[in-house]
């Protein structure tokens, strides 16, 4: 999945749908104390390909947009992907941060997009010894400093041990599932997970959803 | 936006109220634990909509391929009657219903017997039987038809000899033996890809059937059995009759019943009689006694004392009869020319005597009465009674007798047949039980003849009465069915999958899944990006998702 907005869309009908979504989104976010009491927000996924990093991106665009200044870390060392988003460079970037090589201000890719601020992920050969120190928290405070939000992009809960040190240093969480994969009781079991690690758990963003039933049929129903 | 974050508030506060009243709180329509949605099993329909399009597809193929290569069907019918009384029926007596009553089954069982189809392959030849199917296209060798039957000619064609093996399977499969339980008529059917051989397998079936049968069940065993018992019965009827006639010999009456009750109706009418007279007899005696009694006391006498007028007539008669002498006498003077004198005297003497019976009259006439001694009339009844009454009391003692002897002879016949009635009952219940047996035993002999005069001289109880007839019309394919079947099938079995996946199916595939787990909040949703989804997904926010 690629960002839509900022992209032009002949129709401009994806992008619509993505901006009333996140618009959505946003209030939700707004309602439980986003950019406020919580300005760090890590989108976290069960499993790899969720999306979860792509609503990142779109919601670091929504919000470049409309004036805030975001911060985007992707921190999925894994599975690098927003640098080829945002068409950035892709070293050096968070991994050599967190391991000493690099600074605040190389990993740094200002305003890949209006009000976007890109930590993409770098390269990295232990992409989970790094999250055990302090240094990713302090890379967040660092941020906020100027930035408005600071959006988080989390490896996978089930595919990364360093997810939950990730999870553990931002203000909040929010878990993206996509459709038509897990089980109930997977996505159960790790809501429950997370709210096991402390950091307040704001809700569920489901992602890929398919309505399979026909317009034609549905306004039966 | 005000609008959606009013409306996740209250999916919040809705969730929370579920929450707290998980147990009474009650679920939408069709989220009742353990059912299938409607809109769930719609989804799952949609879902996997390839998986219909391929059973449909697959089930429209194979109808396709099934209405391409079936070929044609002929039935050839035919019928016999077939009254199941052959050694089949346990027993020869059709009499017997309830041991008769499971024929329909033995029918069937009889007539599809290995022994008897196998005689009918080898009468019929493998080749005939396992015959492939040749459609004839006629002359247009070009249309669709025509290419078609060139595609079943060759599907049908086999590899290798017909064998009698598959020819026994495929008659078994081909052939219907039916008897309905309320009649019967035995129905057979052949069916083939050909008129003619239907027709020809079935005849030879209809023949083989009945030659087997004769030879299988209609053993001459039985037939000889019915004959013995019949013979045997009609034997020991004739021993209890020549019995029962000796003893109506020996017991000297025609019908002993008969005798018997005249006897005794008999004794009774003469012991009243006896009784009647015996009464009437003793009345004489009586009357006889007291006649005597009469007699003894001198109550009547044989002669009376009467007064009584002299006798004037018997004068009279005295007087006119010397007159009339004397004129006899005149008369004979006369006629002999006598002598008038002496005719005078007796003219004198006429006179004299008429003036003698005048005077003595008159004397008479005027003397009174004299007692006269006359016979007694009492006297004379009561002899004339008595007389009458001695005759009649030995009339009366002679019937007395003869009634004494009748009626003894009476009593003793009753008593000698009274002494036979237990023997003459032995006698003809022996007689009856003889003669119920004859005849249960002629009804099985009457109906062995008559299967035996069914057939010619043999003995079976089947007989063709309609024979295979020759089939003018298929009965079969009907190939729009059989496309439109496969259709159906593949429909439903990819719906079944469908169902029987989604039943036990708890996959995250929509909000609502989502939500229906505890303490979760959905705070945003994305949809699939692609033109149809988007439009359903603006559909749904548009009508208050």
């Amino acid at each position: 999945m690629k960002p839509l907005l900022g992209r032009r869309d002949t129709k401009g009908r994806k992008a619509e749908v993505m901006t009333t979504e996140l618009g959505y989104l946003w209030s939700n976010l707004l309602q439980r104390g986003c950019g406020e009491s919580i300005r760090s927000l890590g989108f976290c996924a069960i499993g790899d390909d969720e999306g979860s990093n792509t609503i990142a991106a779109n919601m670091a665009l929504f919000l470049g947009s409309k004036g805030k200044r975001v911060a985007l870390v992707e921190a999925t060392l894994r599975e690098p992907v927003m640098s080829a988003i945002f068409k950035a460079t892709e070293s050096p970037g968070l991994a050599d941060y967190l391991l000493g090589k690099a600074s605040l201000r190389d990993v740094r890719r200002a305003q890949v997009a209006p009000g976007v601020d890109l930590v993409p992920a770098g390269e990295s050969i232990d992409p989970y010894w790094g999250f055990t120190g302090d240094r990713f928290r302090t890379l967040l405070k660092e941020f906020l400093v100027e930035a408005d939000l600071c959006l988080v992009d989390v490896p996978g809960l089930n595919r990364a041990p360093e997810a939950s040190l990730v999870v553990r240093s931002v203000d909040a969480v929010v878990l993206v599932v996509e459709a038509n994969r897990h089980r109930a009781e997977v996505v159960k079991r790790n809501i429950a997970y997370l709210r096991s690690l402390g950091t307040p758990f704001l809700g569920v963003l489901m992602n890929e959803l398919v309505h399979e039933i026909p317009n034609f049929i549905a306004k039966l129903m | 936006m005000t609008a959606a974050m009013t409306k996740n508030l209250g999916d919040d506060l809705k969730l929370q109220a579920r929450e707290a009243l998980a147990t009474t709180y009650p679920l939408p329509p069709g989220d009742e634990p353990g059912g299938l949605p409607v809109r769930k099993l719609l989804a799952a329909i949609f879902r996997s909509r390839y998986l219909v399009f391929t059973t449909t597809l697959f089930g429209l193929l194979i109808g396709s391929f099934m209405a391409i290569t079936t070929p044609n069907v002929f039935v050839s019918k035919g019928k016999f009657m077939f009254t199941g009384l052959g050694s089949e029926s346990v027993r020869m007596d059709p009499t017997n219903a309830a041991e008769t009553s499971g024929m329909s089954n033995t029918a069937t069982d009889v007539f599809t017997a290995g022994e008897l189809l196998m005689k009918v392959v080898k009468k019929a030849t493998p080749a005939k039987i396992l015959a492939p199917y040749q459609p004839d296209s006629g002359d247009d060798r070009h249309n669709i038809k025509a290419m078609l039957h060139v595609v079943q000619r060759e599907l049908s064609s086999k590899s290798g000899e017909p064998n009698e093996e598959d020819a026994f399977k495929q008659l078994q499969r081909n052939l219907t033996v039916d008897k309905p339980r309320t009649s019967d008529v035995l129905k057979v059917e052949y069916r083939t890809h050909s008129a003619v051989l239907a027709q020809e397998i079935l005849q030879i079936f209809m023949l083989e059937a009945v030659a087997w049968h004769i030879q299988k069940y209609d053993d001459p065993k039985i037939y000889n059995a019915a004959e013995k018992r019949f013979q045997d019965a009609d034997k020991g009827k004739d021993t209890a009759q020549k019995n029962l006639r000796q003893f109506l010999d020996e017991a000297k009456v025609q019908d002993f019943t008969i005798e018997l009750a005249h006897w005794r109706a008999q004794e009774l009418k003469h012991a009243g009689e006896l009784a009647d007279k015996q009464a009437q007899s003793q009345g004489t005696r009586q009357q006889l006694v007291e006649l005597a009694k009469r007699f003894e006391g001198g109550g009547l006498k044989a002669t009376r004392i009467v007064p009584r007028p002299p006798d004037v007539k018997k004068t009279q008669e005295v007087f006119d009869q010397a007159i009339a002498n004397k004129r006899v006498l005149r008369s004979e003077k006369m006629i002999s020319f006598g002598q008038s004198v002496d005719i005078d005297n007796i003219d004198k003497q006429i006179a004299s005597l008429e003036e003698q019976k005048k005077k003595e009259v008159e004397k008479l006439k005027s003397a009174p009465d004299e007692p006269t001694q006359e016979d007694n009339p009492e006297y004379k009844e009561a002899v004339a009674e008595q007389t009458k009454l001695i005759v009649q009391e030995a009339r009366e003692k002679i019937e007395l007798d003869f009634l004494t002897k009748s009626h003894a002879e009476d009593v003793k016949e009753v008593k000698r047949l009274t002494d036979l009635d237990e023997r003459y009952n032995r006698l003809r219940e022996a007689l009856t039980s003889a003669e119920e047996e004859r005849n249960h035993a002629s009804v099985s002999w009457e109906a062995a003849q008559r299967k035996h005069d069914l057939n010619l001289g043999n003995f079976s109880s089947l007989k063709p009465i309609e024979d295979a007839s020759f089939p003018r019309e298929k009965e079969g394919p009907i190939r729009s069915k059989l496309i439109l079947g496969g259709f159906f099938v593949g429909l439903f079995l990819g719906l079944g999958v469908i169902v029987t996946r989604a039943l036990p199916d708890n996959v995250v595939r929509v909000r609502e899944d989502l939500e229906r787990l505890e303490s979760v909040t959905v705070i945003g949703v994305v949809p699939r990006f692609d033109g149809r989804n988007l439009r359903r997904h603006g559909m749904l926010r548009e009508r208050g998702w």
